[in-house]
């Protein structure tokens, strides 16, 4: 990724020092830059961990921000494009470390009662409608659909499938027109309209 | 089959082998998956990303939730936060103002006409239009609103100007912090006219304290929303206030 980590990395570091300088246009222009990285991390980090589950996501970015800006800006003024990651993957990082930070205390102890009681595993017992598709025919389906789609058909069964996203959301998420979904989605259809006369048989 | 049975047995499919699917590899970069959605990857980079994505449901979250849409009002309320040592309310080349407030008299019933000179320097001229009572020789004229009127409240430049300026009206709340207020602004010239009325303020009834803020970035403006004006008062910005009496009529 060095063309893509070289090419503005310039503008970067001077938005970062004018940051460190406390002006409020850099201050702004950065926030508006990073919040959708910081948010996304600590959704994610909040989402994972049930033992942060009462932390308002709202709170912990902020908590994230203040140490992003504060005395001068010094955690951003560590990052360093040469050590390879982009400035969003190096707030990421910073984000995760915080936002587990801010739940460490909180976590402590409903972790501590987790260890104790009963733990609410997820249910390993595959769903009833999953039963539909025998796992043989379901690997089988999966292999035949992995060889004859390229990675962004994959990507789109994945994001359609798995994930369950629909249409629109799948094409936001991908950055491509919606159109370019269902094209996706009906391929994939008519692949697997393909591979089952074969299974079958 | 129809697309729905085709889709369903998909969606089974894919649940009965989410097995295979690795997720514990080091979390993605951020930037290069903003860069991927933003098209700006060669083929060849896309494609690994792509890849990345299909094995790891985790990145395809991340991927999700950087895909979401960040409001102002989410920026705002990141940035009004931040301590002063984060954000300086005032640059170096902002002026300072020192209000000096001429004496009003006049009778219920009329129209007030305030004149609040700032410094030469500070360059605005504060004047108030409509409202029905004003106190004698107060520096704080009071001033009232209803259901039935409105004030023009105007900042006039001395010296016309085309550089960007922009107006914020704020109230203090319950605790003395700034709030803002949406009245309609027009501009010209580097001077400013507010039109306020009970409806466009959503003020309660009662005595209100109103702050006039005018700052070339509107990133100031927004900087000062939720603290003490007192507070924010010695930065060199421009205040003019206002004592304002709702009225429930």
């Amino acid at each position: 990724m060095k063309a893509l980590l070289g090419s503005d990395e310039a503008g970067t570091l001077a938005l970062i020092d004018r940051v460190s300088r406390s002006e409020p246009a850099a201050v702004r222009t950065l926030t508006e830059r990073l919040l959708p990285v910081v948010r996304a991390r600590v959704r994610r980090l909040l989402a994972r961990r049930p033992d942060l589950a009462q932390l308002d996501a709202n709170d912990v970015v902020q908590h994230v921000f203040l140490r992003l800006l504060e005395n001068g800006a010094s955690q951003l003024k560590k990052w360093s494009p040469e050590r390879g990651a982009t400035l969003e993957g190096y707030v990421g990082m910073v984000s995760e470390r915080e936002a587990g930070n801010v739940g460490q205390k909180v976590a402590s102890r409903e972790r501590f009662e987790a260890q104790e009681g009963d733990v609410e595993a997820p249910s390993v017992e595959p769903s009833p409608e999953s039963r539909v598709v025998e796992r043989d025919t379901a690997n089988r389906l999966t292999a035949f659909l992995s060889a004859e789609l390229p990675p962004k058909g994959q990507l789109v069964l994945k994001c359609l499938y798995a994930d369950g996203l629909d249409a629109d959301e799948t094409a936001r998420m991908l950055g491509v027109n919606r159109q370019v979904v269902y094209n996706w989605q009906h391929r994939i259809r008519v692949l697997a309209r393909q591979f089952l006369p074969a299974a079958v048989g | 089959m129809r697309d729905e049975e085709i889709d369903q047995l998909l969606q089974h499919t894919e649940r009965a082998t989410a097995g295979v699917e690795n997720s514990n590899e080091a979390p993605i970069d951020e930037g290069v998956l903003l860069a991927y959605r933003a098209n700006r990857l060669s083929e060849a980079e896309a494609e690994a990303v792509e890849r990345r994505l299909v094995r790891d449901p985790e990145a395809r979250a991340l991927l999700r939730e950087l895909s979401q849409d960040v409001s102002q009002s989410e920026v705002d309320s990141v940035v009004r936060v931040l301590p002063t040592n984060v954000i300086s309310l005032a640059s170096r080349r902002r002026r300072v103002v020192t209000l000096t407030v001429a004496t009003l008299a006049a009778a219920a019933g009329l129209t007030v006409i305030l004149s609040l000179r700032t410094t030469p320097q500070a360059g605005y001229l504060l004047e108030v239009e409509g409202g029905t009572s004003a106190t004698r020789g107060d520096v704080r004229p009071a001033l009232v609103l209803t259901a039935e009127n409105r004030l023009l409240v105007r900042l006039r430049a001395e010296r016309a100007t085309t550089e960007p300026r922009v107006m914020g009206v704020f109230v203090e709340g319950e605790q003395g912090q700034l709030l803002a207020l949406s009245p309609e602004v027009a501009q010209h010239a580097g001077s400013f006219e507010a039109t306020l009325t009970r409806a466009n303020l959503g003020l309660a009834p009662g005595p209100q304290r109103l702050w006039l803020l005018v700052a070339e970035d509107p990133a100031v403006l927004r900087a000062v929303v939720g603290r003490p004006q007192r507070a924010v008062a010695g930065d060199g910005l421009a205040w003019h206030g206002l004592d304002l009496e709702v009225r429930s009529e």
